[in-house]
């Protein structure tokens, strides 16, 4: 519409190109040659120019509004990776991590185009937390026995945790628990210690078995679902089977079988508690136990510590389904639906009956 | 060729410099250099979230995706060897880690029906009248057309996947994404035709 410029208009040829070659060239649906040709149509006509630039600016525009659309996402991601990466140890370290002093990682970067050995060993700590609700995951690097350093996942009580392993394992971490995983883990070594309550969805490698220690005793595995318990306050260790076959000191267990190691190492195998894996849904099972031994498991649910005040009561049979909550709740059910008298002092609850 | 094929941006130009640089943020990536990675990122992350964005249909979807990604080719850097063109790479990692996803869901429940996402369009907003009469044009004129067409057609224009990365992102055949490209085009071209 260059109506203005005289000499422009002398000059000006109407609509040169049609309107299909006009949109196969912008489209890029022409050959180099065919578009070289409208390139050179385009110079003698201002007004299929004017499309051309029009539709091109238009681009322009629309490119840079997609990334303001998308720029929320794009620092997600760049936050997520970032973060992640931050969270290797051959990386800085994060700020919620305590390096240690004397670690493998702390060789110096690698130079240029030269060796670099595979990532499991490099990064042994990718292991991403997925916490539910309020529950935290405390993580912090700790020495431990053997020339390995090893990383510890904690829940404090009333918290649990859900990891994934280097290897594709999977561990759900109940209240109150703790896992060490060796710096090496991965490749050649699969081995964590546990204090406390986990359930195991090993990814299966035949060739590395993975094993848990839990006080003195060893489960081992090629592929499975399985969970380990021993709390400090428990006398021995259990180890219950959901998927595959595990095998426990000598004994091999199979899906939906227990095994009770005492101190001694005496392993005994029965059928599986059926609740055994509700932990994972949040839901705690006592059945009929002795008040004394229940408070145990409610005191790491619920993070209390509770005191039992009528000698009487240590004995009498308790049960019932517990879902994480707070201290309130659980005295709420013990005084409604036990029946039992709480007095709260802070964190430590006295039952009396 | 012409001045007037490159517009005033010199596009095959600064296309090479960007591969070659590419490749130079790959090895620095190779090297474990956390900045390197972010830049890819920032570099990319825009065309492979629209990408996953049209395969499943979901943007917090797209963003996992995106992001595991660039974990995965960070964790695998030095097994890699992607020689020429990591942009590629990224696209076609991103397709496949979307595909994978969609299959996984599938199994959950049946995929919605003409599974494309919503590229929704956003109203331009912009800093010059006269870009901001033919943007606002072209806008409308995006709007009339079905949404399916709209969305190749935006793929490629405004987001640089080539015929065939959509045909295979979207599991379509070539003719069809081409179909839907010229006829978008075609119809901006008249509108633009009209009004001048």
């Amino acid at each position: 519409m260059c109506f203005c410029d005289l000499a422009h208009r002398i000059y000006m040829t109407h609509r040169v190109i049609d309107d299909e070659t006009l949109a196969s060239y912008l489209a890029g649906g022409l050959t180099p040659e065919e578009s070289a040709s409208i390139e050179q149509a385009l110079v003698r006509s201002s007004d299929d120019y004017k499309v051309v630039d029009q539709v091109r600016s238009a681009r322009e525009v629309f490119r840079r509004e997609g990334r303001l659309e998308l720029s929320e996402d794009m620092q997600n991601v760049r936050r997520q990776v970032e973060s992640f990466i931050a969270s290797s140890p051959s990386r800085e370290a994060p700020d919620f991590e305590v390096r240690p002093r004397l670690s493998v990682n702390d060789s110096p970067p690698v130079r240029a185009g030269r060796w670099f050995p595979h990532w499991a060993f490099v990064t042994p700590f990718l292991v991403a937390a997925l916490v539910w609700g309020v529950l935290k995951v405390d993580r912090s690097m700790v020495g431990s026995e053997g020339p390995g350093l090893a990383s510890v996942y904690s829940t404090s009580n009333g918290h649990q945790a859900s990891l994934s392993l280097p290897d594709g394992s999977h561990v759900i971490l109940n209240v109150g628990s703790r896992l060490e995983v060796p710096s090496n883990f991965g490749m050649v070594n699969r081995q964590v210690r546990l204090a406390g309550e986990a359930v195991f969805t090993v990814a299966h490698r035949s060739s590395v078995p993975f094993s848990v220690a839990a006080g003195s005793t060893t489960t081992t595995v090629l592929g499975t679902v399985f969970k380990v318990r021993k709390y400090d306050s428990d006398t021995a260790v259990s180890v219950d089977v959901r998927e595959g076959r595990v095998s426990v000191q000598s004994t091999v267990l199979t899906a939906n079988e227990s095994a009770i190691v005492t101190s001694s190492g005496d392993v005994s195998t029965v059928a599986m508690d059926l609740s055994s894996f509700d932990f994972i849904d949040g839901k705690l099972t006592i059945s009929n136990l002795p008040l004394a031994d229940a408070v145990r498991d409610l005191s790491r649910w619920y993070d209390a510590d509770i005191q039992i005040g009528s000698p009487g009561l240590a004995t009498q049979k308790v049960g019932g389904t517990f879902t994480l909550g707070s201290r309130e709740e659980l005295i709420n059910i013990l005084e409604k639906a036990l029946g039992f008298r709480v007095i709260q002092q802070g964190r430590l609850l006295t039952v009396y009956e | 060729m012409s001045k007037l094929s490159r517009g005033h941006e010199s596009d095959p130009q600064l296309k090479a410099f960007d591969r070659m640089d590419d490749q130079a943020l790959f090895l620095g990536i190779q090297r474990r250099d956390s900045a390197a990675l972010s830049e890819l990122v920032a570099r990319h992350s825009y065309t492979m979230l629209r990408l996953a964005r049209a395969i499943t249909g979901s943007p917090d979807s797209a963003q996992d995706i995106v992001q595991d990604v660039f974990i995965a080719l960070w964790l695998r850097a030095e097994t890699l060897d992607i020689v020429g063109n990591v942009r590629g790479y990224l696209w076609s990692a991103t397709r496949n880690q979307a595909r994978m996803l969609l299959r996984h869901e599938s199994v959950i429940e049946r995929h919605r029906e003409g599974s494309i996402a919503d590229l929704e369009i956003v109203e331009p907003f912009i800093d010059t009248i006269e870009q901001e009469e033919t943007a606002r044009r072209i806008y409308e004129a995006l709007e009339e057309l079905p949404r399916r067409c709209r969305e190749i057609f935006l793929l490629h224009w405004r987001d640089d996947l080539s015929v065939p990365e959509i045909a295979d992102a979207l599991q379509i055949g070539l003719p069809t994404v081409r179909n839907q490209i010229g006829r978008a085009m075609r119809h901006l071209v008249g509108v633009l035709r009209q009004s001048s």
